[in-house]
C-alpha cells in the first residue's frame, strides 16, 4: 500500500535527520522536569498526576507541532513535492502516510516514556520523599497517558492543516504555537468566565454534547482523567476533531494550486 | 500505442487576471522529440506542468500517452517520466533508496525494479554512487539522477523541462549526450523545454514557440527557416551604426533587418542580383565593413523575429 510506503520513507528521514531523537528527548527532558524541577504540586494537588499534566498538557502540542509543521510546506522548501506529485500516488495518500508516520513516531515514544516515568517514580518514591503525595492508580495515570497522546496528535493533525498555506516551515510551526495559547491558559480564564456567565461552576453539570466541545481546553483534559465517563467524551471527541481535520486537510490539498517551490 | 502521444486542445490556465496559458493547441506524434521555445513567463513551464499532471487546467483539454490529465491522472503518471528545471531529491535518502521509493510508487516489481535501476544507472553513469546520500551530489549528478528516475517507469513520453540549466559544458554535454540516446531509442517521445538553443536545434524534430501565453509558431526547425528566415545576409561593421540600420530597412526588397550591436541581419526577397544593392546601400553610408556574406539563420534569430513580430502584432 502506498500510504505505507511513504509513511515508510517519511520514518526513514526523520531517523537519519535526528528527528525522533530529538522528539524523545524532549518527552524525556519534560519527564525530568516534572520529577526534579521545582514545577511541583500546588497546595491543591492530591497526586503527582497534576504537575505532570500541566508541563506535558503544553509540552505535547509542542511535540506534535514540532513533528509536523515542515510536513507539507518542508517538501515545497526542498522541491521535492514535484518529485513525488508527478508520480502516480494521490495528494490524500502523502498526506496520510505522513500522517501514519507522525503516529508511529510519536504514539509509541509518548505512551512508553510516560509509563516508564511511572514506574521510575514509584520505584525511587519520589513523590513520597519529594512531595509527600501518593502516587495515582496506574489505570488513572494511563487515562492521563491516553488523553496526552491524544492531544500530540491532535496538534499534528492541525500544523499538517497549517503546513498546507505556510510560507515556511517556522511560519507553520509558529502559527500551531498561536494555537495552544487559547487552548492552554487563556482557555481557562474563557471556561471560567462562561461558567459565571451560564451559572455552571464545575464539568459535571456542563449538559454532554457540550463537552464534545470542551476537548480541546487542558482545563477539561484535566478533569477527564479523573472521570471515566468524561475520559471517552474527551477521547472521543478529539478522535472526531482529528478525524475533521485530516479530512479537511486531504480536501483541501486535492485541491491546491500548488506553488512547487519557494 | 496512439498515433499522438500528445494532443492539446484549448488548453487554458489563468493566475488570477493573467493568462499564463491561453488557448494553446498542438499534437505531438509518436517517438518525436518536440521542444518548446520561447522567453521567462511565456507559458512553457505551466504547459509542461499542465501536461504532467502537476497544475490542473483552467478549460481544455489534455491527452498524453492516450489518457485525459483531468480525469486519468494517474495513468497519465504511470505512462511518463518528468524532469524538472531544478531537480530536489531527500538529501538523506541514498540513490538505490531514492530509486526504489520512486518505483516503488510507480508500482513496479520488486525484481523488475532492480533490473531497472541498474541498467538506469549505468546508463546515467552513477551506477558506482549507488550506495551514496543524495545529499552529497553535485547539480549535474542531480540531474544525472532525475534522468535515471524518470525512466523508471519505461515512459511512452518523456518530459525535459530545461534539463541542462545550471550545468557546465560537460555536464551539459553528458546530459544532452544521454537524450540523444533516448532519442535514437525511437518508442519514446520526448517533450523539451529549454533556452539552450543549439541543444533544442540538436535534439528536436519540431517545436513551438510561445509568447504570451500562446503558440506563435510551430514547426520543424528547417520549415521555419525557410518560412520565417528567408533568405539573409549577415553585415559585421566595425561599430554600431543605426543609419545603415535605416538605409536597409527602407531597400523595397529587404523584408526584414535585425541589427545586434554591430552586426546587422538582414532577410531579402528576389534573386542574387539584389545582394550588390544591399552592399552598395551600406558602403554609400558607413565603408568600415568588416565582413559581409550570406548566412543560414540560427534558430536564435528565427526566435528573436518571430517574437518581434508577435509583440508588434500585440503590443502588451
Amino acid at each position: 500500500m502506498k500510504l505505507l510506503i511513504v509513511a515508510k520513507r517519511e520514518l526513514l528521514e526523520h531517523w537519519r535527520n535526528w528527528k525522533l531523537i530529538l522528539l524523545l528527548m524532549a518527552v524525556f527532558g519534560g519527564i525530568i522536569m516534572a520529577l526534579y524541577t521545582e514545577v511541583g504540586p500546588t497546595a491543591n494537588s492530591s497526586s503527582v498526576l497534576d504537575p505532570f499534566f500541566e508541563l506535558f498538557a503544553i509540552l505535547c502540542p509542542f511535540i506534535g507541532i514540532f513533528a509536523a509543521m515542515d510536513s507539507v510546506v518542508g517538501e515545497k522548501e526542498r522541491g521535492t513535492l514535484e518529485l513525488v506529485l508527478s508520480k502516480p500516488v494521490s495528494r490524500k495518500t502523502i498526506l496520510y502516510g505522513k500522517f501514519i508516520n507522525y503516529l508511529i513516531i510519536i504514539l509509541p515514544l509518548l505512551i512508553i516514556e510516560l509509563i516508564a516515568a511511572y514506574y521510575y517514580a514509584q520505584l525511587t518514591g519520589i513523590s513520597t520523599y519529594r512531595w509527600q503525595l501518593p502516587m495515582p492508580p496506574f489505570t488513572q495515570w494511563m487515562s492521563m497517558v491516553l488523553i496526552l497522546s491524544m492531544v500530540a496528535v491532535y496538534y499534528t493533525a492541525l500544523t499538517m492543516l497549517i503546513s498546507l498555506f505556510a510560507r515556511s516551515t517556522a511560519v507553520a510551526g509558529l502559527i500551531g504555537v498561536v494555537f495552544i495559547t487559547p487552548a492552554h491558559p487563556l482557555g481557562g480564564e474563557f471556561l471560567r468566565i462562561a461558567g459565571m456567565l451560564t451559572g455552571i461552576s464545575s464539568f459535571d453539570q456542563v449538559p454532554i454534547p457540550f463537552r464534545f466541545c470542551l476537548s480541546i481546553f487542558g482545563k477539561y483534559q484535566k478533569y477527564a482523567m479523573t472521570s471515566t465517563h468524561d475520559l471517552w467524551i474527551c477521547v472521543g471527541s478529539l478522535f472526531i476533531i482529528i478525524v475533521f481535520i485530516l479530512l479537511i486537510s486531504g480536501w483541501i490539498f486535492d485541491r491546491q494550486n500548488i506553488t512547487f517551490r519557494f | 500505442m496512439v498515433e499522438y502521444a500528445i494532443d492539446i486542445n484549448h488548453l487554458t490556465k489563468n493566475y488570477g487576471k493573467l493568462a499564463a496559458v491561453d488557448d494553446v493547441s498542438f499534437r505531438v506524434k509518436q517517438g518525436i522529440s518536440f521542444g518548446l521555445l520561447g522567453p521567462n513567463g511565456a507559458g512553457k513551464t505551466t504547459t509542461l506542468k499542465m501536461m504532467t499532471t502537476l497544475i490542473r487546467p483552467d478549460s481544455g483539454s489534455a491527452v498524453i500517452a492516450g489518457y485525459d490529465v483531468k480525469r486519468e491522472p494517474m495513468r497519465v503518471r504511470r505512462h511518463i517520466g518528468y524532469v524538472s528545471e531544478n531537480p530536489s531529491f531527500y538529501p538523506r535518502m541514498t540513490t538505490i533508496e531514492t530509486l526504489r521509493y520512486i518505483g516503488n510508487l510507480l508500482d513496479i516489481p520488486n525484481k523488475v525494479l532492480e533490473k531497472r535501476i541498474d541498467t538506469n544507472l549505468d546508463l546515467v553513469g552513477l551506477l558506482e554512487k549507488k550506495n551514496n546520500y543524495v545529499g552529497e551530489y553535485s547539480r549535474g549528478m542531480r540531474h544525472r539522477l532525475s534522468l535515471a528516475q524518470a525512466l523508471l517507469s519505461d515512459p511512452e513520453v518523456l518530459f525535459l523541462d530545461e534539463p541542462t540549466l545550471g550545468l557546465d559544458p560537460i555536464g551539459a554535454r553528458d546530459i544532452r549526450d544521454l537524450i540523444v540516446q533516448l532519442k535514437q531509442r525511437n518508442d519514446v517521445t520526448i517533450v523539451m523545454s529549454s533556452h539552450t538553443l543549439p541543444e533544442v536545434e540538436r535534439i528536436c524534430d519540431e517545436i513551438a514557440v510561445f509568447n504570451h501565453g500562446k503558440i506563435i509558431a510551430r514547426d520543424s526547425v528547417e520549415n521555419l527557416r525557410h518560412t520565417v528566415g528567408g533568405k539573409n545576409i549577415e553585415v559585421r561593421l566595425i561599430e554600431k551604426d543605426e543609419r545603415v540600420l535605416t538605409a536597409v530597412k527602407n531597400l523595397e526588397f529587404v523584408n526584414d533587418v535585425i541589427m545586434e550591436n554591430n552586426r546587422l541581419l538582414i532577410t531579402y526577397s528576389g534573386d542574387k542580383e539584389v545582394r550588390p544593392l544591399i552592399l552598395e546601400t551600406v558602403f554609400d553610408i558607413n565603408r568600415q565593413i568588416l565582413s559581409f556574406g550570406s548566412r543560414e539563420i540560427s534558430l536564435e534569430d528565427i526566435l528573436f523575429r518571430l517574437l518581434q513580430d508577435n509583440d508588434e502584432e500585440e503590443p502588451l
